[in-house]
């Protein structure tokens, strides 16, 4: 099939499997999957810059649908995520004027690179670390301790701002800039914690073309203490501001190919509905350890792929993005089986209960 | 219809802030729709399936 936009001919199908495995990684992990799907794009043909803008259409359709479903199921800290866009748009725009500096000497390329290889590889790292450390031990949950604690007690600023010219009969005067979280399971905390945050993972997110939600979401989960459920939530909520800027932005200079973006979002819906029901059945820790296999290979394939352009070889790019997209289908391919595992289970309960009651209503009817 | 289609986007694809402003709406319209969509497609398999009772209805029905 020809996209004359993008004026590439692609297999509709391939771009539907793609889709479907973006967005079962949306909906399970909260991230916008940019990396995934411009990796995916370009494997397929689709020239690089197209590739760059339509994935970032995808990323705020994917994000769009899949904050619904995570709101519905209780996981958006509405305040907590508004406290974040206000800091992350900000940091969009001067990550967007950095980038453009590096453009202009030259240097983007290799330094994108280079950052984009540290920051997964490190954060990779961490995550899947952790999750052997909670495989071996099993250590009970830390509340009010570590990273957390620092977060959730450091002072910034006042604690209360009067604004006592707005004082009327509905509003005291008064903003709180300590409140509670109680989706997120935060008592308190600076308002300003999570702001400073979405502005330094907006720069980072502009700096690097992606929607940032591989970064933000380790922050919630390990610098925050966030559950990995609300975490993924509220996270997919920030997307849809970074995801909408960048495509917008794109789509000012006509590089986004809406007919693709399309094709891929429609198998991508059914993928984020599994995605985000399998939360609801997946223990915390394998969720943040698969996530960790994923962002880790993310990493290694980052490397291979800057590696092939200083030795210039085209045979080792295609082995990084082979890497890249495999790795990832078998991550989501091992979600479907424990949602599927999952809905197996329960619904053999299921059963068990109702042949249990039929059994007492007949003892019932006997008597 | 699909020549039709990108004929259409071509044209269209030549005014830039009307193009980028269509494009976004479009992808926002398609991600609610698909989304209520699919809601319903949940629901609707809800409805038909036999719901056994959860742990939470048995402890009320214990009177904890």
């Amino acid at each position: 099939m020809h996209f004359p936009i993008a004026d590439a001919t692609v297999s509709p199908l391939l771009l539907a499997l793609l889709g479907m495995i973006v967005g079962t990684m949306t909906g399970f992990f909260g991230v916008g999957g940019g990396f995934l799907i411009t990796g995916g794009l370009l494997v397929l043909g689709v020239p690089t810059i197209y590739a760059v803008g339509t994935g970032l259409l995808m990323v705020m359709g994917t994000a769009i649908t899949s904050t619904l479903r995570h709101r519905r199921l209780g996981n958006v800290d509405m305040r907590l995520a508004v406290l974040i866009v206000c800091g992350t748009i900000p940091g969009v725009f001067a990550g967007e004027r950095v980038n453009a500096t590096l453009e202009h000497a030259g240097v983007a390329g290799p330094v994108v690179g280079a950052v984009y290889f540290v920051l997964l590889l490190s954060l990779g790292s961490l995550m899947v670390g952790n999750w052997i450390r909670q495989l071996r031990y099993r250590p009970g949950p830390r509340v009010g301790g570590g990273l957390p604690g620092w977060f959730r007690s450091v002072r910034l600023g006042p604690d209360r701002l009067r604004l006592p010219m707005l004082a009327g009969a509905r509003f005291s005067g008064e903003v709180n800039l300590r409140p509670a979280f109680p989706r997120a399971g935060i008592d308190e905390m600076s308002a300003l914690v999570p702001t400073f945050a979405g502005f330094t993972i907006g720069f980072v997110a502009a700096l690097l073309g992606a929607g940032g939600g591989f970064l933000l979401m380790p922050f919630l989960v390990y610098g925050l203490g966030i559950p990995p459920g609300v975490a993924i939530g509220t996270d997919l909520f920030q997307i849809i501001i970074t995801g909408s800027l960048g495509a917008f932005l794109y789509s000012l200079s006509g590089n986004v190919d809406p007919m693709i973006a399309v094709i891929m979002f429609a198998s991508a819906s059914v993928g984020t509905q599994l995605g985000a029901l399998a939360t609801r059945f997946v223990n915390a820790s394998r969720i943040l350890g698969l996530f960790g296999v994923t962002v880790l290979n993310a990493g290694v394939a980052v490397g291979l792929g800057q590696l092939a352009r200083l030795l210039g070889s085209g045979g080792l790019e295609q082995v990084s993005q082979a890497l890249l997209l495999g790795v990832s289908g078998a991550v989501a391919v091992t979600i479907l089986i424990l949602l599927t595992a999952a809905a197996v289970s329960q619904a053999r309960r299921g059963r068990r209960l109702s042949a249990l009651r039929e059994a007492r209503a007949a003892r019932r009817r006997v008597v | 219809m699909y020549q039709a289609l990108s004929e259409f986007l071509l044209e269209l694809s030549r005014h830039k802030i009307l193009w980028a402003v269509s494009v976004i709406a479009a992808m926002a319209i398609t991600a609610v729709v698909l989304y209520v969509f699919w809601d319903l497609v949940a629901r609707g398999v809800a409805l038909a399936r036999p719901r056994g009772r959860s742990p939470a209805d048995n402890r009320s029905r214990r009177g904890h």
